[in-house]
């Protein structure tokens, strides 16, 4: 059998190929280059994966066969919290991220990552952060509304902004949540701090922080005004945990309690099983004069398609369904990844609504609102799902009947 | 105890395959999110007021951080 291990040709060349390919910037689109990578990437992962190779075995999928990309099995989330999805030892591993495997303490999620593949993250995020959260400023006071690695070394979102932290914060920049929880005296007094310098900051974190401390302050009557140019990037989707907030009302409170409007909110898709993160483009656009049409952006590296919920086809674009990523960047897992979310195609790339589950076979309100709030109240949206009636009946008459309590 | 239902349930899990019907749980993935919520909460701040912390802060002027929440040094 050939050497697919870390140090073999195969995978170093390999890892080579990809950092190449991202190097090339966001510009660079070459169908041919990435479909060859995604075929080897698959190869290395049919032949080291186990639990993968018996899945695509089952579907008569195998390296010499499958010549596309888009042929690729796409293994679903779940399979990650199952098994270990590593195409090496997992003894190699540099980071190790666990869930907090609520409905199965016995049974976490695992996500291994070899230092191969972290230098392949790092490359591919660090640009993305570059492009469209930090693309006019080398470096800013930066905010983390997460705890440290070193308090949860385990978590994938305070691993991955720690290294954002340290490409393109400044050295002042600072953790919000400790052992104590979130440092809410040393917030306001950052905030504070900058409306009397002048001086733009960026918050960064969980999109939970923001939306508990943005409620908090609105329950006082608590408003500041940061200076232009700064910004929030959140991430992680809102869970109700600090009540029900729509994306809407996230960057309607954004401006009237921070005065950052809603160009420069920043909101990330990152997932521990996909190693890209997915950036909204609005902060980009705003600096280079378009109008506001807020989208996930798809990198050249990687391809997502939206496929019907009951065949996995792709359906066709602008359609609502599950999304489906394809990523180099995952080399040391499995390049192609079903999700639960449920999105759509744009035309500057995708937009997620929110996660399926399968209690019928008809997508859930319920389950949309607890993963990312509720985003539907767009032309667009609505036009989509009525396009779909037949298997999104359900959710667009709770949409429209929610629409018209407010 | 723990040690054999964990082992028994590994023994289970080695049976077990990836399949599509595993699609649709509405599970999240990555759950970062939701601990840095529970962290917020496990601290008790969700009754916290803003405004007083906010006049607190505008008497001591400056606030010192807290040495067990400082950006760690960095990796070589």
């Amino acid at each position: 059998m050939r050497d697919y291990s870390l140090e073999s040709d195969f995978v170093r060349q390999l890892d080579q190929d990809i950092l190449s390919y991202v190097e090339k910037g966001l510009e660079h689109d070459d169908e041919a280059g990435f479909n060859a990578l995604a075929l080897r990437c698959f190869q290395l992962q049919f032949n080291t994966v186990e639990p993968y190779r018996r899945f695509c075995l089952d579907k008569g999928k195998e390296p010499g066969k499958v010549e596309r990309w888009e042929d690729i099995p796409a293994v679903p989330s779940m399979a990650f919290k199952k098994f270990v999805m590593t195409s090496f030892p997992a003894e190699r591993a540099e980071q190790r991220y666990f869930t907090s495997g609520t409905t199965d303490p016995m049974n976490k999620g695992k996500i291994l990552r070899d230092p191969g593949g972290v230098a392949l993250i790092n490359a591919a995020n660090g640009l993305l952060t570059r492009e469209y959260l930090f693309p006019d400023v080398d470096r800013m006071r930066m905010f983390l509304m997460v705890p440290s690695p070193e308090i949860a070394p385990g978590m994938g979102m305070a691993v991955g902004l720690d290294v954002v932290r340290r490409m393109f914060g400044t050295p002042d920049s600072r953790y919000l949540i400790g052992r104590r929880g979130l440092d809410l005296e040393f917030l306001l007094s950052a905030i504070m701090e900058a409306e009397q310098t002048g001086v733009p900051i960026v918050i960064v974190g969980s999109t939970a922080g923001f939306v508990y401390f943005m409620k908090a302050c609105e329950r006082d009557g608590v408003r500041f005004r940061l200076p232009s140019g700064s910004r929030l990037c959140d991430g992680g989707g809102y869970l109700e945990q600090f009540g029900e907030c729509s994306r809407e009302e996230f960057y309607i409170k954004s401006k009237e309690i921070l005065d950052v409007d809603e160009h420069h909110c920043v909101n990330v898709l990152g997932m521990g099983e996909v190693s890209t993160n997915f950036f909204d483009n609005v902060l980009k656009d705003h600096l280079a004069g378009r109008p506001l049409q807020r989208a996930k952006v798809i990198p050249p590296w990687t391809r997502t398609q939206v496929v019907d919920v009951e065949t996995l086809k792709p359906v066709p674009d602008g359609d609502p369904g599950l999304l489906r990523h394809y990523d180099l960047i995952n080399r040391g897992m499995v390049v192609a990844v079903q999700t639960d979310n449920v999105g759509f195609m744009t035309p500057g790339g995708f937009e997620i609504i929110g996660r399926w589950k399968k209690t019928s076979r008809e997508l859930e309100t319920e389950a949309i609102k607890q993963a990312h709030g509720p985003r539907f109240m767009t032309p667009i949206i609505e036009f989509l799902l009525k396009r779909n009636l037949k298997k999104v009946g359900k959710l667009h008459e709770k949409i429209l009947g929610s629409k018209k309590e407010r | 105890m723990k040690r054999f239902l964990g082992r028994k349930k590994n023994a289970e899990q080695t049976e077990e395959k990836i399949s599509d019907a595993m699609l649709g749980t509405g599970e999240a993935m990555c759950t970062c999110a939701a601990l840095v919520a529970d962290m917020i909460v496990d601290a008790g701040q969700e009754g916290a007021s803003v405004s007083a912390l906010l006049e607190k802060v505008k008497r001591e002027d400056a606030v010192p951080p807290e040495p067990s929440d400082s950006c760690p040094k960095e990796r070589p």
